[in-house]
């Protein structure tokens, strides 16, 4: 776990010599008067799982886009993996893994043909031998020749996944990973988490909603509301600070709460 | 190096759509029905000649000369030009169309975008596969048609060559309008704005556009064989002709294609007044234009969109 005081969008950032893949700067998004994303300062650290909240509509999403290169911001600079996110999307997109929120993968080709596609785009010229690497990891080798329209939401999150990572990407950003899966698939997709984490020393950045999950995979959390960024800090400085609350989830509506104050 | 596999991947997605091969009937159905009805419609006057000879000299009278004497043996393919002005374009569209908006309807548009992949290698590889495709399917029918013209009338291989500049030409007219079909379905969000505005482009081209550049004669329309009459003489006409004329794309591709074929009824049409060459840069310029319509597409293109298409 990676100690980092409370920040939010006044206070001064962390400066600390540690090695941030993640590193914004007043990062805004405005879509004419509306402001989806205000001043966003953020770094993550390399080897965090850092875990995204907030209330829907807050601007997560946005935020993934902005990081992923898919959304050119207002104004503000960041760098993920240690290129510009504004001029240099291309080395951006070499460097991490995306699997967006509702899985959509091409449906009438097999697992196989989806990763090998996704690889070859990913600059892989032979990728055979990393696909059913990563099937294996992802305990999906035997679902390599069915069609993605023929997979349960549960084995399609984890083609997803195999194509975000089988380029090996120091960050992989994931959207909503749990949204739509069951208890089982929720806790097998915390297990891949987890591994791609420690075994393969991934920096996850994760929007999601399931508190209980964040409490489980993260070792550090932020907090979106309205486009605002206003709390960041370490999961378990988290638990110490509000240890009046019983729950993250309590934690998170008394941040929530504090704000709207 | 990625364009060429987006262009890949189109090409397989329209083979298991079956796309391509529906497609390729189409276009195999049109190519016989077109040397079939030409050669029919030959032996059928040549038939009633042959008799009316046989009447003739029996009554001692002077026989006229064959009116098939001197027809270029390309002749029964004239219809595909109409054929392709008619189906081949909107075909074209058809296929511009499901390529533009494949990942769309997928929803992998962010995937894609995350990876190291620009929007013009993106653009290059789906324009390329349209062109891939369009070029298999021609080639098909050029095959059909040259074996068709072998078996019903003559081939040389002067004819040959004449027959695949035809289809050359052809094939930009018709990726012009695949470019279109590309172009606004990667724009418009809406699949059926998508489709329906090229196809609203296809018809303002093929029907109202040659009926104002033509309001001088009336019968002129579609058919670009029978030689036109001059039945009105309006300064008003003549006007409206003068200012539509040069933007009536498939009037000019009729008159390039019926030169090409040395069909020479067409050559002395009276309301064809551009030359083969003035038609062939106006051709040039309709798919310039077209594929600029694409390249603009591609900057109102959002690479964030992340639902499924509409």
């Amino acid at each position: 776990m990676v100690e980092k005081t409370i920040v939010n969008s006044s206070t001064k950032e962390d400066s600390s010599s540690f090695s941030f893949v993640i590193d914004v700067h007043n990062l805004t998004k405005k879509y004419g008067d509306f402001v989806a994303v205000k001043d966003l300062t953020l770094q993550v650290k390399e080897g965090e799982i850092f875990g995204f909240l907030g209330h829907n509509g807050a601007g997560k999403t946005t935020t993934i886009n902005m990081l992923t290169t898919l959304l050119e911001p207002t104004s503000g600079s960041g760098k993920v993996a240690g290129h510009d996110i504004r001029t240099k999307a291309l080395e951006v997109r070499k460097e991490i893994g995306y699997l967006p929120e509702n899985v959509q993968l091409y449906d009438s080709m097999t697992a196989y043909e989806n990763l090998e596609y996704f690889s070859k785009l990913s600059g892989i010229k032979k990728p055979d031998t990393k696909i059913w690497k990563e099937l294996d990891f992802l305990g999906a080798r035997s679902y390599a020749d069915q069609k993605i329209g023929e997979l349960s939401k549960g084995m399609r999150q984890r083609i997803g996944i195999a194509q975000a990572i089988i380029h090996e990407p120091k960050v992989l950003f994931l959207d909503e990973p749990t949204s739509g899966l069951d208890p089982f698939g929720v806790k097998q997709l915390r297990d891949i988490i987890l591994r791609l984490n420690a075994e393969k020393g991934i920096t996850i950045f994760m929007n999601t909603h399931l508190l209980q999950e964040v409490t489980k995979t993260c070792s550090t959390i932020g907090v979106l509301n309205h486009g605002s960024l206003i709390y960041v800090d370490s999961l378990s400085n988290t638990m110490k600070r509000f240890k009046d609350e019983q729950s993250l989830e309590e934690i998170y509506l008394t941040i929530e709460n504090n704000k709207e104050e | 190096m990625r364009s060429f596999f987006i262009a890949k991947n189109e090409i397989q997605h329209l083979f298991r759509e079956r796309t391509f091969f529906l497609m390729l009937t189409v276009f195999i159905l049109i190519s016989l029905t077109s040397t079939y009805i030409g050669w029919a419609s030959q032996h059928t006057v040549e038939s009633v000649y042959q008799e009316s000879v046989i009447t003739l000299q029996s009554l001692g009278k002077t026989v006229p000369p064959s009116p098939f004497s001197n027809l270029p043996p390309l002749e029964i393919v004239k219809n595909m030009i109409i054929y392709v002005v008619l189906i081949g374009s909107l075909l074209a569209i058809t296929i511009g169309h499901s390529i533009g908006t494949k990942d769309q309807r997928a929803g992998v548009v962010r995937i894609l975008f995350s990876k190291p992949l620009t929007k013009k290698e993106f653009l290059i590889g789906k324009a390329l596969s349209l062109g891939l495709v369009l070029f298999a399917i021609l080639m098909v029918s050029l095959i059909i048609s040259a074996i068709s013209v072998a078996i019903l009338s003559q081939m040389s291989i002067v004819l040959l060559l004449q027959l695949i500049e035809f289809y050359v030409v052809s094939f930009f007219y018709m990726l012009g309008f695949g470019f279109l079909g590309l172009g606004f379905g990667l724009m418009k969000r809406n699949s059926a704005i998508a489709l329906l505005t090229p196809i609203v482009i296809w018809v303002v081209i093929t029907f109202a556009l040659p009926e104002m550049s033509s309001a001088l004669y009336p019968t002129s329309s579609l058919n670009p064989i029978l030689p036109q009459t001059e039945i009105l003489n309006s300064p008003v006409l003549s006007a409206i002709h003068n200012v539509f004329y040069p933007f009536s794309v498939s009037e000019h591709y009729r008159v390039l294609s019926s030169g090409i074929l040395n069909l020479q009824e067409t050559t002395d049409t009276i309301y064809s007044n551009y030359s083969p060459i003035i038609c062939a840069f106006i051709l040039a310029a309709w798919v310039i234009i077209t594929s600029g319509v694409l390249t603009y597409s591609m900057s109102k293109f959002d690479i964030s969109r992340g639902d499924i298409y509409e």
